[in-house]
C-alpha cells in the first residue's frame, strides 16, 4: 500500500470537466412539456363557467366533507393543503377588528364564511386541473386529487374513504363538478359512518 | 501497477458517522416529547401519570416509552374541572366493525395496547358509566391520542377535554386513588 501521490492540478482540464458536468446537470432538469397544461381565465365561448357552483357546494358537498374529512386529526388542521372548517373540527380565524378565533370547536354552528373558505380550499387545491375539469363539463373528475386520494388512486394518509365510484360521496362531488348536484347521493353520503 | 488507496482523515469518518446518526433522529418528535414537560411531583411513571396529555406522543413506535398504545386518553368528570372519572367504559368500533372496550382508572386514564388491537380508522367512540352515556359527535380519523384534540382550554382547534357529563356538577373526586385524581391542565378551572 502506498499513499496516492499528489500531482499538479491541470486547471484547464478541471474547468473543462466542470463545464461538461454542468451541461449534463442542466439537461437533467429539463422536462418534457406538459401539453395538457393550461390556465384559462374568463368565460368559455359557449358561456359555460369554469368555476364550480358555490350554492350547490354549500348545500350538498360541504356537509359531506365536513362530516367525513374535516376532523381535527385529518383535514381540520391549518397546515393542510385541503384545509376544512367544520362545527366539530377546526374553526376559522376572523380577520376583522383585531383578529381572533371567535368560534369554538364542537359548539358554534358553521358559518357562511367558513363554508366559503372551504369552497376556496377545494377549488384552489389544484387550480389548473380544476379549470381543465370544469372546461370539460366535469366529465373527468378523476383528474382531481380531491377524488383520487379518497379512492386511494393516490396515496392518502387517511386511507380509503370512498369504496369506488359508486360511493355516495363520490357521486355527490362528481355530480357537483358536472353541474348537476345529485342531492340523493349527497344525503346518502351523510348516512355513511 | 501498484495498488493505491485514497487516504481519508480519521476525523472524516467520525463526521460521516455523526451525520448518519443525526439523520435518523426526528427533531419534530423530539420537540413534541420535550413540550410535554417533566413528570408531575408524587406521580410515578405508570398508568396514573400524565392524565390529560397525549399518550401516544411517547407510547408509539417512536418512543421514548417502551409500551405502545393503539388508542389512549383521559376521561374527566365534568367539562370545567380536570377531575378524573373512574370506571368509565370507553367503547370503540373501527371501520371493519372490530370492537374494543377499555375502562378508566381513578385519574381517568385508559389505553389499549397495540398488541391487543390494530384498528382500521375511522373509529367511533362512546363512553358509558351507569346510566350516563356520551357519544363522540365525529369519528376519530387516525389520531391515537384522544387528548391530542381534546385539550384545554376549548378553542378554535379543540372542543376541550373529554368529560362524562356535559355540565359541571361538583361531584366528589374518586376516593382511594393512589395519586391525586385532579390533573393540572392549562385552561381547566
Amino acid at each position: 500500500m502506498k499513499i496516492l501521490a499528489q500531482r499538479p492540478v491541470d486547471k484547464g482540464r478541471v474547468a473543462a470537466a466542470a463545464i461538461v458536468v454542468g451541461i449534463f446537470a442542466a439537461a437533467a432538469c429539463v422536462s418534457v412539456p406538459d401539453t395538457e397544461r393550461m390556465t384559462y381565465v374568463g368565460p368559455l365561448p359557449n358561456g359555460q363557467t369554469v368555476a364550480p357552483d358555490f350554492a350547490s357546494y354549500k348545500t350538498g358537498v360541504d356537509p359531506y366533507l365536513g362530516k367525513r374529512c374535516s376532523t381535527l386529526d385529518c383535514h381540520g388542521q391549518l397546515g393542510r393543503g385541503l384545509r376544512l372548517f367544520s362545527q366539530q373540527g377546526l374553526r376559522a380565524f376572523d380577520a376583522s377588528g383585531n383578529g381572533s378565533f371567535p368560534l369554538t370547536s364542537g359548539k358554534d354552528a358553521i358559518t357562511d364564511d367558513e363554508v366559503r373558505q372551504n369552497f376556496l380550499a377545494v377549488v384552489g387545491l389544484e387550480p389548473e386541473v380544476m379549470t381543465q375539469v370544469m372546461a370539460g363539463g366535469g366529465a373527468d373528475p378523476l383528474k382531481l386529487l380531491l377524488l383520487k386520494k379518497p379512492l386511494l388512486y393516490e396515496g392518502h394518509k387517511g386511507g380509503q374513504v370512498m369504496i369506488d365510484t359508486s360511493d355516495p360521496g363520490y357521486k355527490c362531488i362528481a355530480s357537483w363538478l358536472a353541474g348537476s348536484l345529485d342531492t340523493n347521493a349527497c344525503t346518502k353520503s351523510l348516512e355513511v359512518r | 501497477m501498484a495498488r493505491t488507496i485514497l487516504w481519508v482523515p480519521t476525523s472524516a469518518y467520525a463526521i460521516a458517522f455523526a451525520v448518519a446518526i443525526g439523520s435518523c433522529a426526528d427533531p419534530v418528535h423530539d420537540l413534541q416529547v420535550k413540550a410535554l414537560g417533566g413528570e408531575a411531583p408524587n406521580i410515578p411513571t405508570g398508568e396514573y401519570h400524565r392524565a390529560g396529555q397525549p399518550c401516544t406522543t411517547c407510547h408509539s413506535q417512536y418512543g421514548p416509552a417502551t409500551s405502545q398504545f393503539a388508542i389512549g386518553g383521559t376521561i374527566f368528570h365534568g367539562p370545567d374541572k380536570a377531575i378524573g372519572e373512574e370506571g368509565v367504559r370507553v367503547e370503540m368500533v373501527d371501520a371493519t366493525g372490530s370492537q374494543r372496550n377499555a375502562t378508566t382508572n381513578c385519574v381517568g386514564n385508559f389505553f389499549i395496547p397495540t398488541s391487543d388491537w390494530d384498528p382500521a380508522f375511522p373509529v367511533l367512540v362512546m363512553i358509558r358509566k351507569g346510566q350516563q352515556t356520551r357519544s363522540m359527535n365525529s369519528h376519530i380519523g387516525r389520531e391515537a391520542s384522544c387528548n391530542q384534540c381534546h385539550k384545554d382550554p376549548p378553542s378554535f382547534d379543540s372542543p376541550g377535554h373529554m368529560s362524562l357529563v356535559a355540565v359541571e356538577d361538583n361531584a366528589p373526586p374518586p376516593q382511594d386513588c393512589p395519586v391525586s385524581p385532579v390533573a393540572t391542565l392549562p385552561g381547566s378551572r
